[in-house]
């Protein structure tokens, strides 16, 4: 028996070694290769028809569209050679370079024609993509009118302000005046989408004539569009893809600026277990890049081998993170919603926790070594856009607001205690009770969440008094959070956040805007509130009404004021971006840039190092960047 | 046994159609949040119309049958959120050979290392070799797989100098995912047959043929292990479909493109279609190997027959 | 989804050999009575010790005694009697069967005893900042999250969570699956029925089970003792129905039946005597498969939020880190604690199938 069980050990070790001498590893040699893992899954190629950063990692690289940013945020041409505006700012009219589609073995197959991006926007308009939502904001004619209206005819297509005048002119028609009309221009329903495939999926010449079932029957069969059908006119083409698997991207030698892209192959695998594994593989050499986590960061930081390994991840103004109080308290009696109501409503309460909250705590505690970078003051973040040579959030309107020294200029102890002894005595002439219950619900799947609100629980109730303030952290439930928690007014303290369409600081007014789920900051029938709410409404309007592209720099500064109100009264608390740590050989700074839109998901005009970037490294481009940016604006 | 196999396949119609119909109904409880990814900046018509498009405001009967109608035209349906557009079939085809390759590969290691180390056990029982197997297999039972794995995948390939992840090109990295798939089953097997030829050397018949002084090797060999083996053959086919469609944990560490949790990544992406087609098959896969494995079992016992008393396991 | 797991099929092939052992206890135990000495499966045989004997008395005749030679003949067999000695001969299990009271029992005081921090308490430093990762020290016996919590509060508190979890769905499995196995086997009429229901019950995802109910109820304690309880009683149930079966049309089952005794009361005075050994085996099986459980359920995400920590979120949680090897800590320490609770239950009910077997008693 045991020399059986020898024999099979021998044969198990056999197969094993000759499974080893089969292996070896093939790299083409002279190219340069840039390898990476990927944990979400990659659902469609119709780039039109997604939302999901996942999806738009392939076409960001392998389409192009009409503009694209450099690497400081400068809008630069791409497949529009140049363009032109009306006097009155309402008809944009764009000529396109020669360009052509290539297919996924990088043979030519056709041009691109203006009727490529009237094709992609009937489809989004007609289907209703759930990325519609871009065309209304970028106030494009008659998209607002909704599918039925376009589908049944009552509203013509013609009547849609995109069209097509001839094969290289495409010209767009707004409702309104929309300074930042070129940067809603790089979401991926504006990129073009080829007759050619677009026929192969159904009878696209005939659409006029379809209903709403062909439009879905359509749509799902575009959606199941597959690598070889995809055409592709950007950067790189995609030469291989296997879903859940792997998929490589391929430089295409005949792109127009294929002088700006310096990596080959961008190979990328997909592991769902990539957070745990792809640290081990960077530092094997396997990757290229791996992302870590704050407490990866913080051991590898620890370890004379792994401390130049990695760097903070570049924070991007993309996400703003904001407390909102809710004036609409929908909550369970049990945490009185009736109390909280009387309590929010009054200003000084409000301060008493605005000014009260540690805000760099709370974000040391899913970020220690960077939380002062991420720390904003501002719900519109720094470096999303800038006028005359001054970022938003340097504004002077701002730096007033600043009770405190240091970054975080809320935070004063003795002003938050000034304000509670107010509140209380108002409140409580208000027939308010003590301790006014805070119901600040997480989403469970997120620990530091979770953490960030015992933290606050402990720290504000120090701080303040438990007589004074009960926060309660709820767990809030695993799927349907938003619309069980955000959108219904089920808070009366949460964390939100907030993302950005297009360069222009009205979209960060959008949560707050009249009708909004976030804070439901309009419905407060208070006299004092209203008035605020008034007089911020105003301040919006006034500022959204400069739309003179000369005078930027004007209407920066209202909305700036606008922005100013919500803090000054402390409607909103502002809390900062969400950062990260990785293991990369590329300097993202060369990278294309804009926090909206494709452009940071694009490899062209990125370099692989030799090394890994390290944190000394990161912070010395990371300054570079922000002298050419500033030089640049000027 | 004819008869008795065409009962028992007509009554397990009747149970997929009621397990299709209830999960059909669970789902239609799933929120709706899950099916968008953006619903944030979706517009309250805009959720509506999309809905409406997958469908998903008809009433319950209507879906219900529109389900039943599709399937009896062979058409599992296209997926909705997880490869939208993408037939059923075609994602399983890109799917199912990996899972299989490593399934069998996994099954023929298990039942060549398993079995012998039950007979080693059982050989030596109460001695060393016996004490190390059931430390195995205690080892295994008892840390969790999770984390096992995980170690096994880090020292392993930097032990043997491969890559972390698996490559279909590559058939060293073949090894580990199969030898961690493996491990549970060779215990299983390990464990059960020591069990089952322990008490089989109990038996009566035993006790004669070694009082006969009936050479122990042969006995061991002939007698008591095609005894013991006979209630592991019927496991065989329910724990080559556990393998392959179960594989999880390994297949997401590995990057191996298999089926392994492709129901739970449905679920959670609430893909409807595909998890209605995916419980659909599963079910059935786990009625075959149950019927397989009462079939197997008549081979390799031939006192073993069908008819007399019928009834599922 | 957790059928899929390997693991539970040992659990559940544990459980048709326990199964196995006891359809032949039943029937031994009549044979049983009077045999002085049966075949060993798991024993050593007993044995004279000789050598200790000296020479003048080896070679003593031995002197009758009617006393002694009629208590030969007749055994005073009490069949748990035998069983708890046999089990207390098994220096494992015993030693397991400490082992683990020690730890059930300093788990549920461990949160009395002086200087515990609360699992959820996050420790700060002088400069506001949270204490994480520190490693295993005499302030911190396990060392610190990656939070800033006390590791050893966590894992104590965990393994609370973890056990209550597995009783009561222990409990709760014994309770549906002991009622619904023994209508099951006992009325031939809801046979069909019940075969049917625990088909299509078998069939029905776990995960879509437990996205629903994370959806209907909050992610908590009694959602996944609910959910693991409503797809665990099946096993149960057909395991006794298999029992029933086999005991139904005994003799004196017959005997009762034909004396007109309900139904109710052949059930609890005649069937479930004979199964209480199962039952109760059967709970200590479940305990270790739920914690498990619990692991997967925490693996695909729908497991308890960090709040509440359970062996299997400190587990998955431990696993994110496995990579750094400093803090590996975090995973070593809950993956101990949940494998001694595991090997302890599977050790002791292996030991106690072994002993009900009333051929292992002597």
């Amino acid at each position: 028996m045991k020399k059986k069980i020898f024999a099979c050990f021998m044969v198990f070790m056999l197969v094993m070694s000759m499974f080893t001498a089969c292996g070896g590893s093939s790299s083409a040699e002279g190219t340069t290769e840039y390898r990476s893992l990927y944990s979400a899954d990659v659902s469609t190629l119709n780039y039109l028809n997604t939302t999901y950063t996942a999806d738009m990692a392939i076409p960001a690289n392998t389409e192009e569209w009409l503009i694209q940013y450099d690497s400081l945020g400068n809008v630069q041409p791409a497949l529009a050679e140049s363009w032109t505006t009306s006097e009155d700012g309402l008809v944009w009219t764009f000529t396109l370079r020669d360009a052509k589609w290539y297919d996924y073995k990088g043979e030519e197959v056709g041009t691109v024609t203006a009727q490529d991006f009237v094709n992609a926007a009937e489809y989004a308009l007609k289907y209703d993509v759930s990325a519609s939502y871009m065309f209304p904001a970028a106030k494009i004619k008659n998209s607002w009118v909704g599918y039925d209206a376009l589908i049944s005819g009552e509203v013509p297509w013609e009547e849609v302000g995109i069209k097509a005048i001839d094969e290289k002119t495409l010209e767009f028609t707004l409702e309104a005046p929309a300074p930042y009309f070129l940067s809603c221009l790089t979401y991926g329903c504006f990129a073009p989408a080829p007759t050619g495939i677009l026929n192969q999926f159904g009878d696209w010449d005939n659409r006029a004539s379809w209903t709403v079932d062909d439009w879905n029957a359509f749509s799902e069969a575009l959606d199941g569009v597959s690598y070889d059908q995809m055409w592709y006119c950007g950067a790189y083409y995609l030469s291989e893809y296997s879903a859940g698997e792997k998929y490589v991207l391929k430089k295409n030698p005949n792109y127009f600026e294929a002088d700006q892209v310096y990596i080959d192959t961008l190979t990328n695998i997909y592991n769902a277990e990539a957070a745990t594994l792809s640290g081990e593989m960077f530092q094997r050499g396997e990757v290229e890049s791996a992302s870590l986590s704050s407490t990866q960061a913080k051991s590898w930081s620890e370890n004379d081998e792994t401390k130049d390994l990695y760097a903070p991840i570049r924070v991007l103004p993309d996400y703003s993170y904001f407390w909102c109080f809710n004036f609409d308290p929908q909550f369970d009696a049990e945490y009185e919603p009736d109390n909280w109501a009387i309590a929010v409503n009054n200003e000084n309460f409000r301060q008493s926790i605005m000014h009260g909250i540690n805000r760099i705590g709370v974000i040391k505690i899913s970020d220690e070594l960077n939380a002062e970078t991420l720390l904003q003051n501002t719900i519109t973040p720094s470096n999303f856009v800038a006028a005359g040579g001054t970022d938003y959030v340097d504004q002077p309107i701002f730096s007033e607001l600043a009770v405190s020294e240091g970054p975080d200029i809320y935070f004063n102890e003795d002003l938050a205690k000034e304000y509670r002894d107010k509140a209380k005595k108002e409140l409580e002439a208000a027939g308010a009770t003590f301790p006014v219950k805070i119901l600040m619900p997480y989403l469970p799947s997120s620990s530091d969440w979770a953490s960030e609100c015992t933290y606050m629980e402990k720290q504000l109730e120090e701080l303040l008094g438990s007589d004074y303030i009960d926060i309660i952290v709820d767990q809030g439930p695993q799927q349907d959070f938003l619309s069980s928690v955000r959108r219904c007014g089920n808070y009366a303290l949460l964390k939100c956040n907030y993302g950005c369409d297009y360069a222009d600081p009205l979209t960060y007014a959008d949560p707050f805007c009249e009708g909004n789920n976030y804070n439901f900051m309009d419905t407060s029938t208070a006299p004092e509130t209203k008035a605020v709410m008034d007089e911020y409404y105003k301040a919006v309007a006034k500022a959204d009404a400069i739309t003179d592209p000369e005078k930027t720099a004007e209407r920066y500064a209202a909305f700036a004021e606008a922005e100013a109100i919500l803090i000054e009264h402390a409607v909103v608390v502002p809390l900062g971006l969400s950062g990260g740590y990785q293991a990369t050989k590329l300097n993202t700074f060369e990278g294309q840039y804009a926090p909206f839109g494709v452009s940071t998901l694009r490899y062209k005009g990125q370099h692989i190092l030799e090394n890994a970037m390290n944190t000394e490294m990161f912070n010395s481009e990371l300054a570079k960047w922000e002298e050419a940016r500033a030089n640049a604006a000027q | 046994m004819g008869s008795y196999i065409v009962k028992r396949v007509l009554r397990s119609f009747i149970t997929l159609f009621l397990v299709c119909t209830i999960v059909f109904c669970l789902l239609r409880l799933m929120p709706v949040e899950g099916y968008f990814s953006n619903f944030d900046k979706m517009t309250p018509e805009q959720v509506q119309h999309q809905l409406e498009i997958k469908g998903l405001t008809d009433p319950l009967p209507t879906q219900l049958g529109r389900f039943y109608n599709n399937l009896l035209h062979g058409d599992l349906g296209n997926s909705s959120r997880y490869r939208p557009g993408i037939a059923i079939t075609e994602i399983l085809a890109d799917k199912v050979p990996i899972s299989m390759l490593l399934g069998t590969i996994s099954l023929v290691i298990s039942l060549a290392l398993g079995l012998p180390l039950g007979r080693l056990m059982t050989r030596y029982k109460g001695r060393i070799p016996d004490h190390i197997g059931t430390a195995f297999i205690v080892v295994i039972q008892a840390v969790p797989a999770v984390v096992y794995y995980l170690f096994i995948q880090m020292y392993g390939t930097s032990l043997m100098g491969l890559p972390l992840l698996f490559s279909r090109d590559n058939l060293a990295t073949y090894i580990l995912p199969v030898f961690s798939l493996s491990l549970g089953n060779i215990a299983y097997y390990g464990m059960w047959l020591r069990r089952y030829m322990v008490d089989e050397s109990n038996k009566d018949y035993v006790k004669l043929a070694v009082a006969k002084g009936v050479n122990s090797k042969e006995l061991m060999r002939k007698q008591i292990f095609r005894n013991a083996v006979v209630p592991l053959v019927q496991y065989i086919p329910t724990s080559f479909v556990l393998t392959v469609v179960g594989s999880i944990y390994v297949e997401s560490l590995y990057s191996i493109p298999g089926m392994g949790g492709l129901l739970v990544k449905c679920i959670q992406s609430q893909d409807n279609t595909i998890v209605q087609a995916l419980v659909l098959i599963y079910s059935a896969l786990s009625i075959i190997g149950l019927i397989l494995g009462d079939i197997l079992m008549t081979f390799v016992d031939p006192r073993i027959t069908f008819g007399k008393k019928g009834g599922s396991r | 989804m957790n059928k899929f797991s390997p693991k539970d099929h040992l659990a559940k092939g544990l459980e048709d050999s326990v199964s196995q052992t006891i359809k032949e206890t039943a029937e031994k135990l009549e044979e049983a009575k009077g045999m002085d000495c049966c075949s060993d499966t798991e024993k050593e045989p007993k044995t004279v010790n000789r050598a200790s004997m000296n020479e003048e008395e080896l070679f003593t005749f031995a002197e009758h005694d009617m006393r002694e030679s009629e208590r030969l003949g007749y055994t005073e067999y009490s069949y748990w009697r035998s069983t708890f000695r046999t089990f207390f001969h098994n220096k494992m299990a015993v030693f397991f069967l400490v082992l683990m009271c020690v730890l059930l029992l300093f788990t549920f005081i461990q949160p009395l005893l002086p200087n515990q921090a609360d699992p959820n308490q996050i420790f700060f430093d002088e400069n506001g900042m949270a204490r994480a990762n520190l490693q295993p020290s005499s302030e911190f016996l396990f060392g610190t999250n990656s939070a800033g919590q006390d590791l050893w509060a966590r894992i104590w508190g965990g393994t609370r969570r973890s056990l209550i979890i597995g009783i009561c769905a222990a409990i709760a499995e014994v309770i549906i699956g002991v009622t619904i196995g023994l209508l099951w086997g006992y009325v031939r009429k809801l046979d069909f029925f019940f075969t049917e229901l625990w088909n299509i019950f078998d069939n029905v995802p776990q995960t879509i089970v437990l996205v629903l109910l994370a959806y209907i109820m909050k992610r908590s304690m009694f959602t996944l003792i609910f959910a693991m309880s409503i797809t665990g009683w099946l096993s149960m149930a057909l395991f006794i129905r298999n029992q029933v079966l086999m005991i139904r049309d005994r003799d004196y089952n017959l005997a009762s039946r034909c004396l007109g005794t309900p139904i109710y009361r052949i059930i609890m005075k005649n069937l479930l005597p004979y199964i209480v050994s199962v039952i109760m085996l059967r709970m200590a099986l479940t305990i270790p498969g739920a914690i498990g459980n619990e692991v997967f359920i925490t693996y695909i995400g729908l497991g308890l939020p960090p709040s509440a920590p359970s062996l299997g979120n400190l587990v998955n949680a431990g696993r994110a880190l496995m990579m750094s090897p400093e803090l590996r800590y975090q995973l070593i320490f809950p993956t101990i604690v949940l494998s001694v609770i595991t090997i302890s239950f599977y050790i002791i009910g292996n030991a106690f199938s072994d002993s009900a077997d009333p051929r292992n008693h002597h």
